[in-house]
């Protein structure tokens, strides 16, 4: 068969605002190529509504030490401090380095870019909340991706749209390129480079209820996975606490932060009793486990299993300016007006702290002792520094984003003078072929739809904010069950031509590899600590656990090793709000 | 190709069908008058213009004339300005003026031919 | 509250058959479904050939711009309740299909390019943010919501006459850095949008305007690009 061959000094996989930022920094250096699997501008980061975090000191006093703090602190200190310093520090240029190039931010009345309460974020370590988030009214996401995107085209980095990644080749402790499939045409391409950054964002799509985009599988985690290379804090998933009833879409924190609160079917402020200093503004984990406390507990809306997110009392014109995104989602979705009834919502899975694990500068590393895989680099969300530790705050995750995929984008520059130009083998190009060819003349009795369904509903139930062992256990059996039926599947478009149904099969293979690696990372830790909440463990366990789990596969299933957290200044202390 | 009409969409076609017809009858017209070149055709053409059924022609003409002055009207109000808020409301109102006028202008065109 | 819709699709499958065919499929979907869940209800259990292209699935993304009964719109944000029981779908109108309902973008992206769609400022910038006051902020509000789904370029008549014209998208995002204060390229950018296929072309026939699903008044933009150039002295000819 016929193989197309490129060649880029820096091979960047995903466009969102991680391979963006990352691309504007490599294209300074030498040559740059993008793929997506996507049209670029359709990354899942335009869909971050509320805001970027850097202590500006806009709209009041603030610094980027208390911020430092509040991450810290909203990581459960499981975040590694080190790396959670540079990201709130590198904040500030970096935001005026986004203003610079163009993001329409939202404005205060002298002009300066406008900011906004977030939950967990607050002044003065812990004592009220603190208005920290850089918005673009409820578009932050969309507005800062297309100015990193439209900078890219201006810097000439070449774009290959609708390509899916493959296979991350590496080799000899070394990444030698990438294999793609044109969805197009069905045409394979190996783009072989000194560099590549993985840029390929969550894997939200593994939960039944989530507010990530179909394309959120995860399969770059699962390919590194795969080859033997660790994933680290896999166990900690976020589940965003105000999910659009029935659907998962997302209503940003930023609706609290504009004065939103969340009550009951008793109409009570049930955060009053959970965080009584910053209330409904607490980080999403706590907030999330007191819905679904609220709702077990037969205080949901009429008894049933939802809560009301109540924004009747907030200005109309605040609506109107600062969310217009989603009160047109609760017009268009659920017909309702917020500034008149209140929004049923409900926790959705949102975002993966855990990921890829990287040092500070997304150099991807190989093992609990630091040493890296040459030439890989990850940023974003699928990449674990850990700056989130257990439990991201909200407007880190954009903010991680520019951050890191600006240090990644600058490491792997750095090495293209002395880097070897990797080099992808046929047999290996070969062997990718084979398994498209297989799952194109599959013939088996499954389908790729009945596996995934069954797949969401399993973690959804068994390993979403509460977990218990004997759960676990039992999802572990019936995640083994899925991959012997995931065997058995055959798909009905046998073509070359724009094959969706192909690439379902694909990333369904990769999403149960994931799905494995969560959920027996969750069984491992016996504590609750930020998002991972079990039942049966209910304090956390600094003693034991107050450390990064690396899981590998080994030949007998998963193994996994311990990393210390690095801890500078802040020493572990209760999490209270 | 199949694709929903909407206002703006239905008043440019009635703005373009109606130019296309104004400019064959302008070259007919032009056509015609250039080749009465003495009295008597002259006449006979005014004779032949009695007719009833070039009589409601006029009148369909002179609605077409109408609707195309006030689509251009309308355009034009919205390149200079006007908010595009309103261009369906001034389509609307074009399109009642339009036949306000009409009624008139037949009022008095009937009422100096019979 | 479910109810069973027909969803009639125009199909083309390039590598079984060169010619398009309608297919018919019966979807039941409760009343707070979308055509988008109709779609995926066909592919994941009546004929997984059916293509078509999703991500976001609320209307962020603009994945899936599509013509639904005879309107673009985007299926992820058409709820069926809203829609009669015959459910009509076509690609994106003008665009060379690349199977079933995905169409090549390619040409509408291009048109974005011509327009310098970036902030173009060489000056070199202040220590911190570039002032700008709200007010002029809100003056590009509405253009920076536009999403790229195409719905609007392909909606429009010009554009279906005439491949070249620029068309609603391209013009719009002209606009957002046109009347961005902190933009300085602005000859540059008249030049470029006041060509042969360019503002001229729109004839305020506010077809994009019917189908934007991020409701922005495309024409209102248009328009107040024309003027600009006419201040600015573009009008098409020599200067």
């Amino acid at each position: 068969m016929e193989i197309n061959r490129h060649y880029f000094d820096t091979v960047i996989i995903g466009s969102g605002l991680a391979g963006c930022r990352a691309a504007i920094e490599c294209i300074n250096h030498g040559t740059v190529g993008v793929l997506s699997k996507l049209y670029p501008t359709r990354s899942h980061s335009t869909a971050a509504q509320g805001g970027i975090g850097a202590a500006l000191g806009n709209e009041e006093e603030d610094s980027p030490e208390w911020h430092t703090y509040d991450t810290v602190k909203g990581s459960d200190f499981l975040g590694d401090q080190d790396a959670i310093e540079i990201m709130c520090y590198d904040a500030i240029p970096t935001i005026i380095e986004l203003e610079h190039m163009g993001v329409p931010f939202s404005r205060t009345p002298e002009g300066k870019i406008a900011q906004r309460r977030f939950g967990g974020h607050t002044r003065e370590f812990g004592k009220a909340p603190v208005r920290r988030a850089c918005y673009s009214a409820d578009r932050t996401g969309h507005a800062v991706l297309f100015a990193l995107y439209e900078q890219c085209q201006l810097k000439g980095v070449r774009f290959f749209q609708e390509f899916q990644v493959l296979d991350i080749v590496v080799e000899n402790n070394a990444v030698q390129g990438i294999i793609a499939v044109n969805i197009k045409d069905g045409s394979l391409h190996v783009f072989e480079s000194k560099a590549v950054i993985i840029a390929s964002g969550g894997y939200g799509k593994v939960f039944k209820v989530t507010s990530n985009a179909y394309a959120s599988t995860g399969e770059c985690l699962s390919m590194l996975f795969r080859q033997g290379l660790p994933l680290e804090d896999m166990e900690f998933f976020q589940f965003h606490p105000t999910g659009l009833y029935g659907l998962g879409i997302l209503i940003t924190e930023g609706a609290r932060g504009e004065g939103g609160i969340l009550i009951n079917g008793k109409g009570e402020r049930f955060m009053e009793r959970y965080a009584p200093t910053i209330k409904d503004l607490a980080p999403r984990d706590m907030v999330s486990r007191a819905i679904l406390t609220e709702i077990r507990e037969g205080r949901g809306i009429d008894g049933k299993d939802y809560v009301y997110l109540d924004l009747r009392h907030v200005d109309r014109k605040i609506l109107e300016e600062r969310l217009p995104e989603i009160t047109t989602f609760c017009k268009i979705y659920m017909g309702i007006d917020p500034s008149e009834a209140p929004i049923p919502v409900v926790p959705t899975a949102h975002y993966a702290m855990g990921g890829i694990p990287t040092d500070n500068d997304g150099r991807v590393l190989r093992d609990i002792d630091g040493s890296v895989v040459e030439g890989l680099y990850a940023a974003g969300e699928c990449a674990c520094v850990s700056v989130h530790g257990a439990n991201r705050l909200g407007c880190n995750s954009l903010l991680d984003t520019v951050v890191f995929g600006r240090r990644a984008g600058k490491a792997a520059s750095s090495t293209l003078k002395t880097a070897t130009k990797g080099k992808v083998k046929k047999e290996r190009i070969s062997l990718i072929a084979d398994c498209l060819d297989m799952i194109r003349k599959s013939n088996g009795r499954e389908t790729v739809a009945s596996v995934r369904r069954d797949l969401q509903s399993a973690m959804m139930d068994k390993c979403s904010v509460f977990r218990k062992e004997e759960e676990l256990k039992v999802l572990l059996d019936e995640l083994q069950a899925l991959k012997e039926r995931y065997k058995d599947i055959s798909i009905a478009d046998k073509s070359n031509t724009f094959n969706t149904d192909l690439l379902e099969a694909i990333e369904l293979g990769h999403m149960l590899t994931l799905s494995e690696v969560i959920a027996s990372c969750a069984l491992q830790r016996t504590e609750s600590r930020g998002a991972h909440c079990r039942e049966d463990y209910t304090k956390r366990d600094d003693e034991n656990w107050l450390k990064h789990t690396f899981a590998f596969q080994g030949d007998k299933g998963i193994t996994f090793k311990y990393k210390p957290v690095k801890l500078t200044r802040f020493k572990p202390e209760e999490r209270k709000y | 190709m199949r694709y929903r009409w909407n206002t703006g969409s239905l008043a440019w076609l009635v703005h373009r069908v109606t130019g296309i017809i104004l400019s064959l009858y302008l070259i007919a017209h032009i056509y015609v008058l250039s080749h009465l070149k003495d009295p008597v055709a002259y006449n006979k053409l005014m004779a032949f213009m009695k007719n009833p059924l070039l009589k409601i022609g006029e009148l369909i003409l002179f609605a077409i004339v109408l609707k195309h002055v006030f689509a251009g009207i309308r355009i034009t109000l919205l390149e200079m300005g006007v908010s595009t808020k309103y261009h369906k409301s001034m389509a609307y109102v074009g399109a009642l003026l339009v036949f306000i006028v009409w009624v008139v202008g037949a009022f008095y065109f009937f009422r100096e031919v019979f | 509250m479910s109810k069973y819709y027909t969803f009639k699709i125009k199909r083309y499958l390039p590598d079984e058959n060169p010619s398009t065919r309608w297919d018919e499929f019966r979807v039941k979907l409760n009343s707070m479904e979308r055509v988008l869940d109709g779609l995926i209800k066909i592919k994941e259990t009546m004929d997984g050939t059916l293509t078509f292209r999703k991500s976001c699935a609320h209307g962020v993304c603009g994945s899936c711009a599509m013509k639904i009964n005879g309107q673009n719109r985007l299926a992820c944000q058409t709820l069926v309740k809203d829609l009669p029981e015959i459910i009509e779908i076509e690609p994106l109108p003008a665009l060379p299909v690349i199977k079933d309902l995905v169409v090549d973008m390619t040409m509408f992206f291009h048109k974005n390019d011509k327009v310098l769609p970036y902030l173009i400022n060489e000056e070199p910038p202040p220590e911190r943010e570039r002032i700008q006051s709200p007010e002029d902020q809100h003056k590009i509000l509405e253009s920076i919501t536009c999403i790229m789904c195409g719905s609007c370029t392909t909606s429009c008549p010009v554009f279906w006459a005439d491949k070249e014209y620029l068309g609603p998208s391209a013009l719009l995002k002209a606009y957002r850095f046109l009347f961005d204060t902190r933009d300085r390229a602005t000859e540059q950018r008249l030049e470029a949008i006041t060509g042969e296929h360019g503002v001229w072309r729109c004839h305020s026939i506010f077809n994009c305007v019917e189908v934007c699903p991020k409701e922005i008044d495309i024409t209102k933009h248009i328009l107040k690009l024309k003027r600009l150039a006419v201040k600015k002295g573009f009008t098409g000819g020599e200067k």
